[in-house]
């Protein structure tokens, strides 16, 4: 082979190799060296971002900001946003108590948006009444479980917040609801039934239960054990809708109802919560260091919803990110770090003046990423005793 | 001195300077519209029913993460490949 051909061929496999190493050193340590801030709870990492997540609810998110093309949706997102906002200040509270004056009027913003007419149109629209008339007493609406976690978030970091009373309503008419549920389950709309709605309900009557010192309630156990039936056995995934009357499923086990599933479980449970988490470590799906999981089991086809979000080459963008918290508080800090990387490669974090946000993010994905990052077994040493009877 | 001389060009030392010039650009160009994508407020826009918004958003955002991906998996593998055959080359014609 002539030199000049010997050189030029020399030339390119050195190219390529030096391409192919770096496309698998260097995307990698760009997209994930905050991770490690994140799991390991480093104030200024969650200072940065719950700034902007507090900007956004204080310039008032509402119904009018969402256009998804369904009322309904519109609805839950806004719903949504101020949740997992909600929760996320209060779990950088936890860990950081001299910024619960800056953040807890947040917080109460947040609750008055949750309970309030307008955000809940959506929950009236589908009912025919307001779920927050009549408390304790009432039927249905499981979707005020969300608004019940984030009141209990506030209740644990603010226990003499102005929401108390309808906390408490509100928490027992969920409770008696719950109680009475054959197969552990009660509707979120007329005919329509979630087990990951249903797993917030619960998750927020434990944390009222914690913040309030009330003894444990006496339908926990059988409730926790009817409830197992939504987990299938082969995947250990969720199934995302089921029946309330016959407790069969409607839906197929999927990973995005999975995941709220699991970080709402380690308020209530927590080997059923790692029992969950195995089933979302089972689905993860990576390349080059970026990971994700994908949102249905081997056996079913499916390309997603308002619930997943995308899914792309099967990973759903949601399970993906809910993920996120499971991971953290089970201390599988490469099971985060490779989700994290995914989260910040594809939403693209800005730093602005005070802090930071994800550039596709919007307020919902924001407020997301804020409680999952954030998410910390710190509220079990903020619960009361219980009260003497 | 001949006029020979002073119309002889510097000997070039093949150091990549155009390749860092390119991908210096395209890390600019990503930076930039990253920031203008955040003004524009990309994910309002995405859920907003204004068409003319949209049209503006839309596009670029598309430009944006085809300018990322660039910047993440193919500027370092080029810089580096680059360099690594200017190496080659210097140390093959005993250049320091």
């Amino acid at each position: 082979m002539p030199s000049s051909t010997k050189q030029r061929s020399l030339r390119f496999i050195l190219r390529l190799i030096a391409f192919l190493a770096c496309a698998v050193v260097f995307p990698r340590f760009f997209s994930g060296h905050s991770a490690k801030s994140f799991f390991q709870d480093e104030p200024e990492a969650q200072r940065s971002l719950a700034h902007e997540v507090r900007a956004y609810v204080d310039s008032g998110v509402a119904t009018s900001a969402f256009h998804t093309g369904s009322a309904r949706f519109d609805g839950e997102w806004a719903f949504g946003t101020f949740l997992m906002a909600a929760l996320g200040l209060g779990q950088v509270v936890l860990q950081q108590p001299e910024l619960a004056s800056t953040y807890i009027p947040s917080m109460e913003k947040c609750a008055e948006h949750l309970t309030s007419a307008e955000t809940n149109a959506f929950g009236t629209a589908a009912w025919g009444d307001f779920g927050f008339d009549g408390l304790p007493a009432g039927r249905g609406h499981a979707y005020l479980g969300y608004s019940n976690l984030a009141l209990s978030m506030l209740r644990l970091v603010h226990p003499t917040t102005r929401f108390a009373k309808i906390h408490d309503d509100l928490t027992e008419g969920l409770a008696r609801r719950l109680s009475a549920s054959p197969h552990a389950l009660f509707e979120t709309y007329p005919g329509e039934a979630y087990p990951a709605d249903m797993s917030l309900v619960a998750a927020s009557i434990a944390l009222h239960d914690c913040a309030t010192g009330t003894k444990p309630r006496a339908f926990w156990e059988s409730w926790k054990k009817t409830f197992s039936q939504w987990i299938d056995p082969k995947s250990g995934l969720v199934f995302q809708a089921g029946d309330a009357q016959s407790g069969r499923p409607t839906a197929p086990p999927r990973a995005s109802g999975s995941g709220l599933v699991a970080f709402a479980f380690t308020f209530i449970d927590k080997p059923i919560a790692t029992r969950l988490y195995a089933g979302l470590r089972d689905a993860r799906a990576d390349v080059l260091g970026y990971g994700g999981i994908r949102e249905y089991p081997d056996n079913v086809q499916g390309s997603g919803d308002i619930d997943s979000g995308p899914v792309v080459l099967g990973v759903s963008v949601s399970a993906t990110g809910f993920t996120l918290a499971s991971a953290k508080l089970q201390n599988d800090f490469d099971l985060f770090t490779i989700l994290y990387r995914t989260a910040d490669f594809w939403g693209v974090p800005m730093h602005r003046t005070n802090g930071k946000r994800y550039l596709s993010g919007g307020p919902l994905g924001n407020a997301i990423l804020l409680a999952m990052t954030t998410a910390t077994w710190k509220w079990e040493s903020r619960c009361r005793e219980v009260k003497a009877p | 001195m001949s006029s020979q001389q002073t119309t002889e060009k510097p000997q070039d030392d093949g150091f990549p300077r155009r390749t860092f010039v390119v991908t210096g650009s395209v890390a600019l160009l990503h930076l930039v519209v990253a920031y203008v994508l955040d003004a524009a407020g990309l994910i309002e826009s995405l859920l907003s029913p204004s068409g003319p918004r949209l049209l503006l958003v839309l596009p670029l955002a598309v430009l944006f993460y085809a300018l990322r991906l660039t910047v993440y998996f193919v500027i370092p593998g080029v810089i580096t490949g680059s360099l690594l055959v200017w190496m080659m080359g210097r140390v093959a014609s005993g250049r320091p």
